[in-house]
């Protein structure tokens, strides 16, 4: 089996401090790390500090996907988030959110009839549009309501029940052909397939069938979806062609979702935030901006291609809807011109000042460090992130048990041998002994029984709203709330 | 000097506000100084006669909120009851309240304002308006100066003994409006118990009694609780804001219960229709529906048309943290 920095043996990234930001001085570190030009064939290499935060790790941790379990929930209360940070789950998705950002930059979305497209890749996509084609079948209700439509929860329910085999039927043989193959086939059977834990986050990314909303919660589920193939090693080396259709595939099925069933911006900060939904798009389109070659000084306007859009160009909308077509910082933006009314300044304050931003480098690198900070850093958000064994443990990145709020260490599973080769399945199961599901703090327990309409073991993720409940821009959520 | 703030001073303060002006820090430190002063003796149930105008969640539109003085009337030719969620996500909330505050100091027995869930410190501080300040005033103090006097504000009013006016909703430990009258309400809104239930609690439908909120906070309660709680307290309705609805406000519960919502197009994007709730001297409720204020859209023709010229008449982008 092929190995690669995705699955592979060591990773060196950074304990992000939320909100902690970063000198101008580690613009550099975008260009000094970015793949010579070769192609697939390079590895791409997570750089040393990428939020520049001046903290910086190595790590092992090959992923031994022996044994698998349906993931859950582990952070209960504020105090998890800690613990989370330390955790090899939070590290795998900094590390993803790196790589696959830096594997687009100066690249374009493939054409989607393209031959040369991964073929997993073609099923995740044939997939999604099967669920976009769900969307124009279930018509919204007609009648009185307060706001997101009902019909929605229909939807919801055809991709719960149908998704799963979807999933199993496209992907039963890669997956078999990359985690099978040696002793430990016998170990990859149905009860414990990689899928038990993949198809989760699947289906956790499309919103929440309660509270009918999306937000960054369920974007992140996505992101760990395709994150999980990578590890897994069933797409190996993706291009930055492939995952930007991939991604643009699935924003788009959002945005028809949002648009046809009103769905509600989960916990929106108003004009106060990036986006009411999304916030990975603006990371990948402007990872396609990134400048390789420049240090994060503006050039002299003289040699600016006449086909790169400025930041500046986000004001002007023929030129969003002219770059819109290949980026997807565009698209993102040509998507808020079409739902907000009103003056852009007024209605997206923070977009606008970023304009103000002079290289798409420095853009870029912001755009993670927001991430880092008010996503993967708000306990709202992540509170309904999933752990399972293999693909996103609950454990610290020495290898040991992670405490959660309840003071519960999980159990540690024996630490690998560091010298071990870094193949996901020729070697022994570190992660097997990990404990599955948390017990939920007493005081909890009414809290955790209000769902009866998801109510499933699985994590519930198709609850997993970043903040919001129930109303419009999210009705507000209780920051202090617990599930 | 601060704290001292003549009628005179209000009545400029309220004219440069209606121009959306933003007033010095020591005057906003002074304005919530002078109405805590006044709010303090407000019992947490007030009484008061129709006929008012309520109006439900703003939430720093502003030019809505110009919008409903002119379609409802000005302060004091029209006397107002505000439900809360004065602040967060809109652009304007530092303006919103101030104007608010000093309409309330101007005329304190023709405006009343309840408390809403979001005034209060956890939530601004995530939801936008400590954001806001920080931006408009270089500083946190105009965020600590508001958010201190949202510890005094009124919890429920009481509209000519008949109808009960609050922010969310009921709460389980709360069956008489009596026990309202006891709660130690000068404090953060706490995240649990009777002052947090009235903030976040909303009606359902589905479900007739109590039943924990998907919110995190407060209660869903359905119509055996309604009637229980309006037989008790001998009243004939209950009003409320804390929930966007499409077409401005929602009749509940064979009309025990409306929900007002005064933030049209909620966030620039909801494409809602808002109301105000003009309730008459017999008691007879009308629904006064409205869309968002022109002023919202006004600017925005000319950015589609001319990116050049546009451009002039912006405002200079700022410094975003993390994009330093």
């Amino acid at each position: 089996m092929t190995e690669n920095i995705y699955n592979g043996s060591i990773v060196s990234g950074t304990i992000g401090t939320p909100g902690s930001g970063g000198s101008g001085s580690s613009e550099a570190s975008v260009s000094s790390t970015l793949p010579s030009g070769t192609g697939k064939s390079q590895p791409l290499l997570a750089p040393e500090d990428p939020f520049g935060t001046g903290e910086t790790y190595s790590v092992e941790f090959p992923i031994h996907p022996s044994s698998y379990s349906t993931p859950g929930k582990k952070i209960h209360d504020q105090s998890d988030l800690i613990y989370f940070q330390q955790s090899i789950a939070y590290n795998r998705i900094q590390n993803l959110i790196t790589s696959i950002s830096q594997a687009v930059i100066q690249k374009f979305p493939a054409d989607i009839n393209s031959s040369s497209i991964h073929p997993v890749f073609k099923s995740i996509i044939e997939i999604l549009q099967t669920l976009s084609k769900w969307c124009d079948e279930i018509e919204p209700v007609i009648g009185p309501r307060r706001f997101g439509n009902i019909a929605f929860r229909q939807w919801h329910t055809v991709l719960e029940n149908r998704s799963g085999q979807l999933l199993t039927e496209k992907l039963a043989e890669p997956l078999a052909f990359s985690t099978i193959g040696d002793e430990m086939s016998d170990k990859v059977s149905a009860e414990n397939s990689p899928l038990t834990e993949l198809i989760p986050y699947f289906q956790g990314s499309f919103g929440s069938k309660q509270r009918l909303d999306f937000g960054t919660g369920h974007e992140l589920s996505f992101l760990a979806f395709i994150g999980g193939l990578i590890l897994l090693g069933v797409i190996d080396q993706p291009s930055g062609e492939d995952i930007l259709l991939v991604f643009e595939t699935y924003f788009e099925v959002i945005r028809k979702l949002v648009l046809r069933y009103t769905l509600e911006p989960a916990g929106s900060h108003g004009v106060w935030g990036l986006d009411d939904h999304f916030h990975l798009p603006y990371i990948l389109g402007s990872a396609q901006l990134v400048d390789p070659q420049s240090n994060g000084i503006p050039k002299p306007s003289s040699i600016i291609s006449k086909d790169v859009p400025t930041p500046r160009s986000v004001l002007d909308k023929a030129s969003v809807s002219k770059y819109a077509r290949t980026n997807l910082y565009f698209k993102a933006i040509d998507f808020v011109y079409q739902v907000k009314r009103g003056p852009f300044y007024e209605h997206s304050p923070i977009l606008y000042d970023i304009t103000g931003v002079p290289t798409w480098n420095k853009i870029y690198r912001g755009m993670i460090k927001m991430y880092n900070a008010e996503v993967l850093g708000k306990f709202p958000v992540v509170q309904h992130f999933i752990f399972g064994s293999a693909l996103y443990p609950w454990k610290h990145i020495n290898g040991n048990g992670l405490k959660s709020h309840s003071g519960e260490e999980e159990k540690a599973a024996p630490r690998k041998d560091a010298s071990a080769v870094p193949s996901m399945v020729s070697s022994v199961m570190p992660l097997s002994a990990t404990v599955s599901g948390v017990r939920p703090r007493a005081s909890n327990a009414p809290r955790t029984s209000i769902n009866p309409i998801t109510g499933s073991s699985i994590g519930e993720p198709s609850t997993g709203s970043p903040t919001g409940g129930g109303n419009i821009p999210g009705p507000t959520k209780a920051s202090w709330a617990k599930k | 000097m601060p704290g001292l703030v003549s009628s005179l001073d209000l009545d400029e303060c309220i004219e440069r506000l209606y121009k959306r002006e933003l007033l010095p820090e020591v005057t906003i430190e002074a304005l919530c100084s002078k109405i805590k002063e006044l709010l303090i003796k407000e019992s947490n149930v007030v009484h008061i006669s129709a006929p008012v105008t309520v109006v439900g969640d703003i939430h720093g539109q502003f030019y809505d909120l110009l919008e409903i003085f002119r379609i409802g009337g000005y302060c004091p030719d029209t006397n107002y009851l505000f439900l809360g969620d004065y602040v967060d996500r809109g652009l304007f909330s530092v303006e919103t309240i101030t104007l608010l505050v000093c309409l309330k100091l101007r005329y304190p027995t023709r405006i009343y304002l309840i408390r809403g869930n979001h005034e209060c410190r956890g939530i601004t501080q995530s939801y936008g308006f400590y954001t806001e300040c920080v931006r408009k005033y270089g500083s946190a103090n105009v965020w600590s100066y508001f958010t201190d006097m949202f510890d005094f504000l009124t919890l429920s009013v009481v509209i000519d003994n008949s109808i009960f006016c609050v922010h969310g909703g009921l709460s389980p430990t709360i069956h008489s409006i009596d026990q309202i009258k006891i709660i130690d309400r000068f404090r953060e809104i706490p995240h649990e118990g009777p002052m947090a239930d009235l903030v976040w609690s909303d009606p359902e439908e589905s479900k007739p009694d109590f039943s924990l909120s998907p919110r995190g906070a407060g209660y869903t309660f359905g119509l055996s609780i309604v009637k229980k709680f309006m037989d008790r307290n001998d009243i004939n309705h209950i009003l409320r804001a804390h929930q966007l609805c499409q077409e401005g406000y929602e009749v509940l519960f064979d009309d025990r219960l409306s929900t007002v919502w005064s933030a049209p197009n909620y966030c620039y994007r909801c494409g809602n229709l808002a109301s105000v709730l003009e309730v008459g001297i017999n008691g007879e409720r009308f629904f006064n529906v409205f869309d968002a204020a022109p002023e919202n859209e006004e600017h925005s023709q000319m950015l589609v048309e001319d990116p050049n010229v546009a451009t002039l008449g912006l405002p200079q982008p700022q410094p975003v943290e993390y994009f330093l």
